[in-house]
């Protein structure tokens, strides 16, 4: 490497140093900085990120990927410039465990989210991420001593610029009562994730907390495996794009209604007790993803609006896109009419009996399995591919085919006859 | 006139006097371009004109056009951190842009990334910036030292280095 090459990455303007930095682990970053006193100024570093989930995760400085909140506390009074923060796959250890057990008195400003928000950074921060992260915690059976989890509400705890929260992991007493309190005082938000066994959120929180002070705010609202205690939900906002609820098991109500008018994605995948009644009625109609996996009381969908005969049936979903039914037991009767769809998954459904799929833009499709069908219904000009693998019940006279690009070489197994209506 | 869809094209002049043309429509990806033309925020305009852009040389502004065009056909994926991978290949899929900066020289890639920031390309600064990144990660100091040509630290301050990043080593 010669002098010249050199020269040029330090003659670079500083205004880039920030950016090539971001894409930086902080690893890496780290290592930048004991190379020259020019590249060790705080100024450059506005994102800081650790992944110790990634494959290629080369963990230089930090070892067993431990970060302690005393190690985060000297990392941010380095780092005060940052506005994102990112902490993946970490195990965050509080190395005053032991002293903690014997002097309960100095629990205060051991938990991460306390020690960033007495950072200097905590005015600053834009984005903070917290995600598959394993706190240690010293009042767990893990550690042999039990302790009643404490909900108290710090009022103090405060992000102001905050717009995207991501928590997930196992996150234990310690922080939850400090993620309320952030969500109640924090009032930007605009991507909202709360993953995992963690948060243990409950009605309350959802109401209170994040939809009371983000509902004008939110765009995006995540709760994926929230198995908690969430068993009603009524979420009325006009900017949310993106609700995951999937895996919340204690869910029961649940009514988008219209509440959502703007919704493009609702995931409520293994919501094992939601009733879905509310997919009878006409519901946020710029939906364009829709996944249902694992849900145990769905037994019919219909997505054609029922006003007139058959042949005038008009979709109620009509940007709809992606839908996803796969491994809901009791589900009999499917109708999906959609001048959009591009994709559905209807694999596992054991029980279901009848198909009617309507869409001028889907290509493939693939329905292998359903022991139980006996009817399929396809009007899809484009359909190439068909896979009709194990269906046992199939009969030519149960396949109603508008399909006239779809050849016989084109269907995999079941019955090689494709009949043009 | 909706600049999205205006079908005339322009020319961008280098340093060098050199003047390459291009779709207006590609061509306004950079903001210096919009800026140029008077592009109101709701991406009105009467009839485009042409750009000198003389902090550019022309084998630099030759490859930045050569982005513009093929942005407006397939625009670059946006890179998100952390990163999947640490090489360039690994984070960028796109075969069109891996190729785009395969076996460009160090001086070149610089010079690239000075004219996506003068010019206000956002997509083409996230991806030079991206490149010089891979060359510095999962680096030890050393190596980089090596990279950069940079002197070794005095023992003072490689100490007052390892002092500031206590927190790394020690507990």
């Amino acid at each position: 490497m010669t002098s010249k090459t050199a020269l040029h990455l330090l003659a670079l303007p500083e205004e880039h140093l920030p950016q090539i930095i971001s894409y930086l682990s902080l690893n890496d970053v780290c290592q930048l900085r004991l190379v020259s006193a020019f590249l060790r100024d705080p100024r450059h570093v506005h994102h800081l990120w650790m992944d110790e989930e990634g494959e290629n995760s080369h963990n230089i400085t930090l070892g067993r990927g431990i970060m302690t909140s005393r190690r985060l506390q000297r990392m941010l009074s380095i780092f005060t410039n940052i506005t994102t923060l990112r902490l993946y796959g970490l195990q965050l250890l509080d190395r005053s465990a032991v002293t903690l057990r014997r002097d309960a008195a100095d629990r205060d400003s051991r938990h991460y989210l306390e020690v960033l928000q007495n950072a200097t950074c905590a005015q600053n921060l834009e984005c903070l991420e917290l995600l598959g992260v394993f706190e240690c915690d010293p009042f767990t059976s893990d550690w042999g001593t039990g302790s009643t989890p404490s909900y108290s509400i710090h009022a103090d705890v405060r992000f102001p610029k905050l717009k995207r929260l991501a928590i997930d992991g196992r996150l234990y007493h310690g922080e939850l009562p400090l993620i309320r309190s952030l969500l109640r005082s924090s009032h930007q938000i605009t991507h909202l994730r709360l993953g995992g066994p963690i948060p243990r959120l409950c009605d309350f929180d959802i109401e209170i907390a994040i939809m009371q002070f983000h509902n004008n705010t939110l765009e995006e609202l995540i709760l994926d495996g929230c198995c908690g205690k969430i068993i009603s939900l009524e979420i009325k906002s006009t900017r949310l794009r993106t609700l995951d609820l999937s895996g919340c098991k204690s869910l029961s109500e649940f009514q988008p209604g219209s509440h959502c008018p703007n919704l493009e994605e609702l995931d409520l995948s293994n919501c094992s007790n939601l009733s879905l009644d509310f997919l009878k009625s006409k519901f946020c109609p710029r939906l364009k993803v829709l996944k249902l996996r694992m849900n145990t009381t769905i037994e019919e969908i219909d997505s054609a609006d029922k006003g007139g005969n058959d042949s005038e049936q008009q979709p109620y979903l009509p940007h709809l896109e992606h839908i996803d039914i796969r491994d809901c037991p009791l589900l009999r009767h499917v109708s999906i009419r959609s001048p959009v769809l591009t994709t559905a998954e209807v694999r596992g459904c054991n029980h279901m009996q009848s198909l009617t799929v309507s869409s001028p833009v889907l290509s493939t499709l693939c329905v292998a399995w359903l022991y139980s069908l006996e009817n399929i219904s396809l009007d899809c000009p484009v359909l190439t591919s068909l896979d009709l693998t194990g269906c046992y019940k199939l009969s030519n006279k149960g396949m109603k085919f508008k399909c006239p690009a779809l050849q016989s070489s084109g269907i995999r197994n079941g019955t090689n006859d494709a009949s043009d209506d | 006139m909706n600049a999205d869809e205006c079908m005339e094209t322009i020319k961008l002049t280098s340093r060098g006097g050199d003047s390459f043309e291009l779709p207006y429509a590609a061509a306004r990806l950079a903001h210096v371009v919009r800026d140029a033309n008077d592009e109101n925020d709701d991406g009105d305009i009467d009839s485009p004109e042409d750009v000198e852009i003389l902090k550019v040389n022309s084998p630099c502004l030759e490859k930045v056009v050569e982005f513009l065009k093929h942005y407006h056909e397939e625009a670059l994926t946006e890179i998100k951190t952390p990163l999947e991978d640490n090489t360039f290949e690994g984070n960028v899929k796109q075969e069109w842009y891996q190729n785009f900066l395969k076996g460009i020289d160090q001086p070149m890639l610089f010079d690239l990334v000075t004219a996506a920031n003068f010019m206000a390309i956002q997509p083409l600064l996230d991806l030079t910036c991206l490149k010089v990144s891979c060359q510095l990660m999962g680096k030890s100091a050393e190596e980089i030292r090596q990279i950069l040509n940079i002197p070794k630290l005095t023992p003072e301050e490689e100490e007052t280095a390892r002092r500031d990043h206590r927190w790394i080593f020690d507990d």
